[in-house]
């Protein structure tokens, strides 16, 4: 870093040609005036005197251009705006790469935040821009993005800035720096470069991650805003039932500076219903249970959970949700007719069972809890989404069957498994079974003398059971561990409440009305921050908003436009993010792909050029004050 | 310049001040062994004051003109005044010039002289040094009131160089009294050295315009040496002129303790005062007149 000085205005410092007119000004005025008096001696005796008390005093005249020298250069100096600090070498192009995580808006003891100090340091950048540079602002968050620009005009992006406040979701830094190396690499191609990347984190990052990015000779810089500190938050709410009781499961994590226990609070309309007492510790969340059900007479209620005690983040410390009376749990038979299958629908009258053919165009935008599938699905189709797919007898798209067996006999249970809850498969048989590949991504929940019977593929928000023989081929639809099974796979669908809830880092999503329902519905969204949204809709539509929601709880209301009958419900959204509440501590350097080292500095050791116009302004003012109250005191 | 009746009557009042004996110059107490009618010589009349020898009272004249006269003889006024006047140019500068105080306090010094039958002589220091010649009596007085009305301040000599040559040329003796501004840079020393004698009572009348004492200048100047057109480059400030004011005032306090120092009488006084004034309370307030 040197120290450098530079202008705003540069093409301004033309005014220092006044200093031409004040010069001859100052020598035509030091014309002096004669006097003729009857004698010197006593003048000569007292400049003498003047002299030798003060030896190294110029002339009063010369104090006084100089004064309007001065007065003059400061003027033109600060009009240029002229900047002086440390800086390194000029770029013309800086990239700032702002985390916009939640992680950001944790607080010390003095209120101040990571988000704040960083936000600071980019004023100042934005200050101490020269004409003509480019600087960007990229925020890392869910999902990286320009925030703005300036190239002649800061006020704008000064605004942006000063305006923005802290993220509510998680998000990958290195995302946000890729994102903000192409910007970088974009400034260079428009022959404006060099550019620089300056990245404002917390560092509560993977550091793994950014070890992949490669910055391919752009300089990064890191620099770390904020302290460690300690912090729990809820990272995680699921809904359940236990003996027919509604359950609540609550997850609740700490990183490795939080020491000892905190209350864990369970609100329903505003009043507190529990509560228990938990200590989280790095590494080993903690689970808490709650026993939850519904007013009587009502369809759904909001509800709060609450972390006791202050930490660092407080964004992970209140979860609103809603509860509401699930609605029947809807299964989809794409296949022939079976009438076992269509039993079922006897057995759970609350369930929802429809046949569906894989070429329907409805599928995909339904909402399926289970999806029951006995007919081959074509290469290149698409399946719906749901949240439990069975295959009997057909592979799931991208697996084969190879090979068969016959009558193996069955050899083991995972009694582990929740989806063979309370089943036994002694009486199993099975005439032909598939033989199918058992790969990383599988479970093997039943076995028998010929193989795996039956497989599990766990998906990122859905699992595929796959029986490996067709209905016919065995007698499983005619146990009763078929229903069992089917009765584990829908679990809390058929009874309990549902959970009206998602995270702040996804869309505000959820579908209205029934399908098939008559007449639109106007939807209107009652929004913590912000205004109310509105939107039109048909029953069974799936509505989504593409900006993300705030945290807090979306009260929704649909109205039938043609009936007039109204339904309300609600929607939380919360941070529900492990990664942003144990906020890890970064140790030690910040290494990229190329190997080199990057930058990590603390928001302090940034020290942009800063302006001094104004002391330069107020210097010029002291000066030219100076200078008329020298020539007042000449006067008297 | 004539002087009013009434302020004559005053200066007729007063008598010169002598603080020690001169040689030969004891008045009022002296008894001349004089024989009668003819050793004595007369002078003048001057006007009866209070502790005069009623013995010399001229009756005759009383009876003629109905005033108390005395007749001064020549063997009372042993005292010569010498009256020595600054006509350099720096006396012509003032408002009023500095001049025609001087030269009023020289006159009302020469007529009080007269009055008393002491013996003036009058020494204009121009460039050139002459001493004049002894006179007593009013035609004494009007000779001196001539010299001044024709004077004219434009010497350019130093005083010290001036004086040293009026002495030079005529040992002063009795009173001497020297009226100018004393702006010379060589000093008191200079002229107190050269005119102090034993012989001689020394009286220092400093005549100074208020512009010299108290300058009102202001912004830029070159101030120029009116008698040896040396220039000065002068930027005035409060504190410039605020040193002057310190400077004036410690140079008349140099002379004044030189001055008494050495014996003599000293009096400082500005050119805008009254000669009224000055010489009827000023002088006598410092005991050159009685």
């Amino acid at each position: 870093m040197i120290f450098a000085a530079s202008f705003a205005n540069p093409g301004v410092l033309w005014l220092g040609l006044f200093l031409v007119p004040v010069l001859v000004l100052f020598l035509l005025r030091k014309r002096r005036r004669p006097l003729t008096v009857g004698s010197v001696m006593l003048w000569q005796q007292v400049l003498r005197d003047d002299v030798a008390r003060s030896p190294f005093r110029r002339p009063r005249e010369w104090w006084s251009l100089l004064l309007l020298v001065l007065a003059v250069a400061a003027a033109v100096l600060g009009a240029a705006g002229l900047r002086i600090g440390r800086e390194g070498a000029a770029h013309s192009a800086t990239v700032v790469v702002w985390d916009h995580t939640a992680s950001m808006a944790a607080s010390n003891d003095r209120g101040e935040s990571p988000h704040v100090e960083a936000r600071t340091a980019i004023l100042g950048l934005i200050d101490g821009l020269r004409k003509g540079e480019r600087f960007v602002v990229v925020l890392s968050g869910s999902h990286p993005r320009r925030l703005g620009e300036s190239r002649d005009d800061s006020a704008v992006l000064r605004r942006l800035v000063a305006d923005l406040e802290p993220g509510t979701t998680g998000g990958a830094l290195d995302e946000g720096l890729r994102f903000g190396l192409a910007e970088a690499r974009a400034s260079t191609v428009d022959g404006i470069g060099p550019a620089r990347v300056l990245v404002f984190s917390d560092m509560a990052v993977d550091a793994v991650a950014l070890a992949r990015v490669e910055a391919q000779g752009t300089e990064v810089s890191f620099i770390r805003c904020g302290a460690s500190g300690a912090n729990r938050g809820i990272t995680g709410v699921q809904s359940g039932s236990a003996n027919g009781e509604g359950r609540l499961l609550v997850s609740v994590e700490a990183n490795d500076l939080a020491e000892g226990p905190v209350l864990l609070e369970l609100h329903r309309d505003g009043a507190l219903i529990d509560a228990r007492e938990v200590a989280p510790t790095a590494g080993s969340p903690v689970i808490a249970s709650f026993g939850v059900a519904l007013p009587p007479g009502r369809e759904h209620a909001p509800f709060e959970l609450r972390l006791d005690g202050s930490d660092r983040l407080a964004l992970d410390d209140r979860v609103q949700f809603s509860l509401s009376a699930r609605r029947p749990p809807r299964v989809v038979h794409l296949g022939a007719e079976d009438p076992f299958l269509d039993a079922l629908a006897e057995v759970f009258p609350s369930m929802e069972l429809v046949r569906r053919s894989i070429d329907d165009p409805d599928l995909l935008g339904e909402e399926i809890d289970l999806l029951v599938v006995t007919e081959e699905v074509p290469e290149g189709a698409v399946l719906p989404r749901a949240r439990r797919r069975l295959f009997l007898g057909v592979p799931p798209p991208g697996r084969a069957f190879s090979g068969q067996s016959v009558e193996p006999r069955f050899l083991r249970a995972d009694r582990g498994s929740p989806f063979l809850r309370h089943l036994g498969f002694e009486e199993l048989t099975v005439r032909e079974a598939r033989r199918i590949e058992v790969d990383a991504e599988a479970r093997v929940l039943v076995s028998t003398t010929a193989g795996p019977q039956l497989l599990e593929y766990r998906g990122v928000d859905d699992t595929t059971l796959v029986w490996c023989s067709r209905i016919e081929d065995s007698n499983l639809v005619l146990l009763p561990l078929f229903p069992l099974l089917i009765r584990n796979l829908l679990d809390a669908s058929l009874d309990g409440l549902a959970l009206d809830l998602q995270d702040s880092a996804s869309p505000l999503r959820f579908r209205v009305g029934a399908q098939g329902s008559a007449g639109d519905l106007q939807v209107r969204v009652h929004r913590p921050v912000g205004p109310d949204i509105e939107r039109r809709a048909r029953g069974g539509d799936l509505v989504q908003f593409a900006e993300l929601p705030a945290l807090g709880y979306h009260r929704i209301t649909t109205t039938g436009l043609e009936d007039d009958s109204v339904v309300e419900r609600g929607l939380g959204v919360a941070l529900l993010d492990d990664d942003e509440t144990t906020c890890p501590v970064f140790e030690g350097q910040v290494q990229l792909a190329e190997g080199e080292p990057a930058a990590l500095m603390l928001v302090a050791g940034l020290q942009p050029q800063r302006p001094v116009w104004p002391w330069l302004a107020g210097l010029a003012s002291l000066l030219l004050a100076a200078e008329a109250w020298s020539w007042l005191t000449r006067k008297n | 310049m004539r002087f009013d009746a009434a302020f004559e009557a005053r200066l007729a009042a007063l008598d010169l001040a002598l603080r020690r004996a001169l040689p030969a110059s004891r008045r009022g107490d002296r008894r001349s062994p004089r024989r009668k009618g003819s050793s004595l010589e007369f002078a003048d009349h001057r006007a009866y004051a209070p502790g005069d020898d009623v013995r010399h009272l001229d009756w005759s004249a009383l009876a003629r003109l109905d005033q108390l006269l005395v007749r001064v003889y020549h063997d009372e006024e042993e005292l010569e005044l010498n009256l020595v006047l600054d006509e350099s140019a720096s006396m012509s500068v003032g408002e009023p010039p500095k001049c025609e105080l001087a030269r009023g306090v020289v006159m009302a010094l020469a007529y009080i002289a007269a009055g008393r039958g002491h013996r003036i002589t009058l020494s204009l220091l121009t460039d050139e040094c002459t001493p004049g010649l002894p006179r007593s009596g009013r035609a004494a007085y009007e000779s001196v009131r001539e010299a001044l009305a024709g004077a004219e301040a434009k010497g350019r000599r130093g005083l010290g160089d001036r004086t040293r040559e009026l002495v030079g040329r005529r040992v002063p003796r009795g009173m001497t009294v020297l009226v100018s501004d004393f702006l010379d840079p060589e000093g008191p020393a200079a002229v107190l050295r050269c005119l102090q004698r034993p012989s001689l009572e020394l009286n220092l009348i400093q005549v100074l315009a208020p512009e010299e004492l108290d300058p009102q200048l202001d912004g830029d100047l070159v101030l120029e040496d009116l008698e040896t057109s040396t220039r000065v480059e002068v930027s005035t400030s409060l504190e410039l002129l605020t040193a002057y004011r310190r400077r004036a005032r410690a140079f008349v306090a140099l002379w004044a303790d030189d001055a008494r120092r050495r014996g003599a009488a000293f009096a400082s006084f500005r050119s805008d005062e009254a000669l009224e004034t000055v010489c009827l309370s000023g002088l006598l307030r410092e005991g050159i007149l009685r």
